[in-house]
């Protein structure tokens, strides 16, 4: 407790004399004996940029740098207290921390030299507490073979000459374990002995065979070698990179990116190894030294910051981690480094809590938006039941246990398993998982393995919704899995006779055909709905009419028209009524118009209901409804509705037809060809006036359309007055107006035709012609004045 | 029976018919149509669903009979009890009771040709309840066959197409509109269906007048013609037997 006070109290006076802003106490900040490598080399430049990092991070601390033989001697001399921080490749660092976890055994004296890497022994080990500062950046092992050889084994080596590296340098202890992975030792190999310049050179000179060196992806010693094509990459091979990770979990499974090097297309499996910052102090060090490599660690962690957000310095490949880089981290976090990464931690949570804050914010702002605006069902319609139905579901259930599988699988084995290198080997690794191929070879922990079975047994799970989900489509003879249901029609209460209704309306008269909505009842025939099943953009739905639940999915008020027919009396006795079912269409409107809340009478202050007086379909987003009946009166049975809803006696109307016929043979002919869009000249048609035509008298117009070109003639019959908005009326109907009824730019043109398209057509060429209309009614007007 | 009135026959008449009754006043006029019923269902029962029309001042009369009890013999009643080879109109409707709805009726068109004998038949239009049977009353006489259910059908899809086209045609089944005959001027014998209409704008008694059609010889029919309805600008009134002109009821 003393002791940790003493090391408060020094770390404190330090701080503030470091903090100091005058000339003598920057003189006088506390020195870091640095351990970088050989001059120039990597470890070198580290060094430098981490010196100059300091210096423009307040130059707190200075470093005292001592250019060494790399990794190797800087493990040492930090376990001798001769250094206190230095740089050090991450296996050498935690073989070093390893051994010094083992206990002393005070009957046999310790070896000088230990079996560790770099031959460290357990004493000598014991000498200094490491900690780490951070990982600053990754080498990865790249394996340069003479072209066109290809190495997958390392037995294909023999006595060929191969460079490892030199002695006591953190690339030539990765070679060696690599080689031990491979089952050989170093003694049996022909080594190069040499420095690196000198292998590169032996390369190109094609004397070398295979050349081990771990550095930075995209070395530039490297890429001369291989843009050369004296030599290529090969990948280690899979088995050697397995036991590599089982033995010496410091590494971590990686890859040579494609395009890193001239010629690479694909990713080459290798083991990549980082450097990292390792503190040291020494066992029975004083807190003042304490405290002084804790303000040291502190201004280098500031320093690293600056040198990684610095793009001058990217080329360094600095990237500072205190996790993460290596399959297993043994070595402890400075308390300084792991106050900073706590820190880094809570950061990251508050922005992950905020950034989810936002999005549910804007989730479910989108969500009441939909609602509004109708594009979301209503909760109480949205039932598991119609769920389950869908195959889109379970598709999508699928890929989500893909998705999800691939993330956690790859997380846990990125590092360690050559087959999961990358989230897109995971993918499709999960896949094959997904779809029953389980196999307990392709991943290696506990952890993955619960994780794929799980995706597999969900993944067949989903397979088998999804083929039922089909299967139920396909039994009820559809298979529309897209519905369009904006300006749609709504046929509810379907019966037989009515399929002469969808052949009308599939007919090739109006220019666009909509999406139309069947809903049947259950006593309809097999065979009628196998005949709907065949229409275009038809989808049958088989629900009772009469519950406005069963109608919310319709989107009823973005219906273009519904279509209410009286029901025929089953077997059963089940008779769904035109009145019932207008009072569901009314709610069902309202409650989808309302973004799935019941709209409230302003009369009432109650759920408006059948009877409430409504404005107008468009004001309370009701859809144009016809009601077949054959109620003596329905008018008055349908008042309540009268200003959406349009009651039609078809029973009084048959009586009307057959009366007219009987009494004037023309009529039935002349009815039948006009109602039937058949192909021919006769079908019916509004269109809106083109400009040149609005505010002409009607005389002219009619003499336009006689003399324009279509595809066969038109005839225009009348107007309709008032445009296509408000309540339908007949009386805005006026066949034969008077000539000088001044065409308004709200009236419609009735006209006959062949069809919409050759209307519109003769429409659009009518400009030229409607000035010399004009021209001889204007004449005719002088002359008869 | 009244000679000054229309007389429309009603066959297989049936209670639940009673509309037609109201259609017949309304479209004739209660004055000037005479109105015959004839049907199996007992005289009581149908005069009781008649009672209304009838009290209304539509003169009615109700024949119990049917094609059921022998074709002769009904058609012997027709002949005697309804003379329909007098009636302006027989309208014959479907009996939803018989097994096989339009073999009925076309058996009932069987009686009412033999009824007419030699004397040509008058307007008559058949209901039918599935319109694969029209074809079996080719050879009858008949001058019209009705399907309700394509009546229903046109109208809902004109409504769903376009609602005022939708008022079109109620009005021309309501009678609001009404096509009529016209006999083609000499001075435009040689000239077009297009020039017709240009040039016949208004009616006898100046209202404005739209031709919408022409009848002309039916190439399938041996001396027969044919409504075609708007047959083109160019169509040469020479084929055409008469004009047809869209006129809205004052």
């Amino acid at each position: 407790m003393r002791h940790a006070r003493l090391r408060f109290a020094a770390f404190a006076v330090l701080v503030v004399a470091a903090a100091a802003p005058s000339a003598a106490s920057a003189a006088e900040a506390p020195t870091l004996r640095f351990g970088a490598g050989s001059k120039g080399g990597g470890f070198d430049r580290l060094a430098q940029a981490l010196d100059e990092g300091l210096a423009e991070t307040g130059g707190r601390v200075r470093l005292e740098i001592d250019n060494t033989k790399g990794s190797c001697e800087n493990i040492k001399r930090l376990l001798n207290g001769e250094l206190d921080v230095a740089l050090v490749q991450y296996d050498v660092a935690a073989e070093a921390f390893k051994a010094s976890l083992i206990p002393p055994d005070e009957d046999q004296e310790d070896d000088a030299f230990g079996g560790w890497m770099c031959k460290i022994s357990a004493e000598m080990a014991r000498g200094a507490e490491l900690s780490l500062v951070a990982a600053l950046s990754d080498g990865a092992v790249h394996m340069l073979v003479r072209r066109p050889v290809r190495i997958d084994d390392f037995e294909q080596i023999g006595d060929a000459p191969v460079y490892l590296g030199k002695d006591g340098s953190g690339s030539f202890e990765t070679a060696k374990v690599i080689v031990g992975a491979a089952g050989k030792t170093v003694d049996r190999l022909n080594l190069y002995q040499g420095g690196s310049g000198e292998a590169f050179d032996e390369l190109r000179a094609q004397r070398l065979l295979v050349m081990l060196r771990t550095t930075e992806q995209g070395d530039s010693d490297i890429v001369d070698v291989v843009s050369s094509g004296l030599a290529s990459i090969n990948p280690l091979p899979e088995d050697v990179l397995n036991r590599l990770i089982d033995g010496y979990p410091y590494y971590r499974i990686c890859q040579i990116e494609p395009k890193t090097y001239p010629g690479l297309e694909y990713a080459v499996p290798t083991v990549c190894v980082s450097t990292v910052l390792l503190a040291a102090v020494p066992g029975r060090a004083d807190p003042v030294t304490e405290a002084r490599v804790s303000l040291g660690v502190d201004a280098l962690l500031d320093a690293l910051d600056r040198i990684a957000s610095d793009p001058a310095r990217k080329s360094l490949g600095v990237r500072p981690r205190w996790q993460g880089f290596a399959e297993k981290e043994p070595i402890p976090l400075h308390p300084v480094a792991s106050e900073r990464e706590r820190s880094k931690i809570w950061r990251g949570v508050g922005q992950a809590v905020g950034f989810l804050a936002v999005l549910l914010t804007c989730g479910l702002l989108l969500r009441r938006y939909l609602r509004r605006r109708g594009y979301l069902r209503n909760p109480l319609s949205s039932g598991i039941e119609g769920h389950l139905s869908n195959p889109l579901v379970p598709f999508a259930g699928f890929a989500l246990i893909v998705l999800m599988a691939t993330f956690v699988v790859w997380l846990l084995e990125h590092d360690s398993n050559a087959r999961l290198r990358t989230l897109d080997d995971s993918f499709w690794e999960m896949n094959m998982f997904a779809t029953g191929n389980f196999s307990t070879e392709t991943l290696k922990t506990p952890g993955a393995r619960f994780v794929g079975a799980v995706a597999t047994i969900m993944g067949l799970g989903a397979l088998a919704w999804f083929t039922a989900a089909l299967t139920n489509i396909f039994a009820r003879d559809q298979t529309r899995l897209f519905q369009r249901r904006r300006n749609h029609l709504v046929i509810l209460n379907f019966r037989e006779d009515m399929l002469q209704l969808v052949r009308l309306l599939r007919s090739p008269g109006p220019a666009r055909l909509k999406a139309i909505h069947v809903m049947v009842p259950e006593a309809l025939p097999r065979r009628v709905r196998v005949q709907l099943a065949k229409v275009k953009s038809l989808t049958i739905h088989q629900e009772n009419p009469e519950v406005p639940d069963n109608l919310l999915h319709l989107r009823l008020h973005k219906a273009s028209r519904v279509i209410v027919l009286e029901g025929e009396a089953t077997a059963s006795g089940e008779l769904f009524h035109p009145l019932r079912i207008a009072r569901a269409v009314l709610q069902a409107a309202m409650t989808t118009a309302g973004g799935g809340e019941v709209a409230i009478s302003a009369a009432t202050g109650r759920p408006a209901l059948a009877g409430h007086h409504l404005s107008g379909p468009n004001q309370e987003g009701l859809p144009r409804t016809l009601v077949e009946t054959s109620d003596d009166d329905p008018e008055a049975l349908f008042a309540p509705f009268r200003s959406w809803l349009v009651p039609i006696n078809a029973r009084q109307l048959t009586y009307t037809w057959l009366v007219r016929a009987a009494s004037d043979p023309c009529f039935a002919d002349f009815f039948t060809g006009v109602v039937s869009f058949r192909d021919d000249n006769a079908e019916v048609y509004t269109a809106v006036p083109p400009p040149w035509l609005i505010g002409r008298p009607w005389i002219v117009v009619r003499r336009t359309l006689y003399s324009s070109e279509g595809r066969a003639g038109v005839l225009p019959i009348g107007l309709h007055r008032g445009g296509v908005g408000g309540p339908e009326d007949g009386r805005r109907l006026a066949i034969n107006p008077d000539f000088e009824s001044v065409v308004q730019a709200t009236d419609l043109l009735v006209v006959l035709c062949e069809d919409e398209v050759d209307l519109l057509r003769v429409l659009r060429r009518s400009r030229k012609i409607a000035g010399e209309q004009e021209e001889r009614w204007r004449r005719e007007q002088a002359s008869e004045r | 029976m009244d000679a000054s009135r229309t007389r429309v026959i009603v066959v297989n008449f049936a209670p639940e018919a009673r509309g037609l009754t109201a259609a017949v006043a309304d479209f004739f006029g209660r004055e000037t149509v005479e109105l015959v019923c004839v049907g199996a269902t007992p005289r009581r029962e149908a005069e009781a669903a008649l009672a209304r029309a009838a009290s209304e001042g539509l003169q009615i009369r109700y024949l119990e009979g049917s094609v059921d009890e022998g074709v002769d013999r009904f058609a012997a009643r027709l002949a005697e009890a309804a003379e329909i080879a007098e009636a302006a109109a027989v309208i014959v409707l479907p009996v939803s009771g018989s097994a096989e709805v339009d073999a009925h009726s076309r058996l009932t068109c069987v009686a009412i040709q033999r009824a007419c004998g030699e004397r040509p038949l008058p307007t008559t239009v058949v209901a039918i309840e599935d319109p694969e049977a029209s074809v079996e009353f080719s050879g009858l006489g008949v001058t019209t066959i009705f399907y309700p259910g394509f009546l229903r059908a046109a109208l809902f899809a004109h409504a769903c197409v376009d609602l005022p086209v939708f008022n079109f045609i109620l009005g021309l089944l309501r009678g609001r509109f009404r096509v009529e005959t016209l006999t083609i001027p000499e001075h435009l014998r040689g000239r077009t269906f297009g020039d017709a209409c240009m040039t016949l704008e208004r009616d006898a008694a100046g209202r404005p007048l739209t031709l919408v059609g022409v009848f002309a010889d039916d190439p399938e029919a041996d001396g027969a013609t044919a409504m075609r309805i708007n047959p083109g600008a160019r169509f040469p009134l020479a084929k055409a037997a008469s004009l047809l002109a869209l006129t809205e009821r004052p």
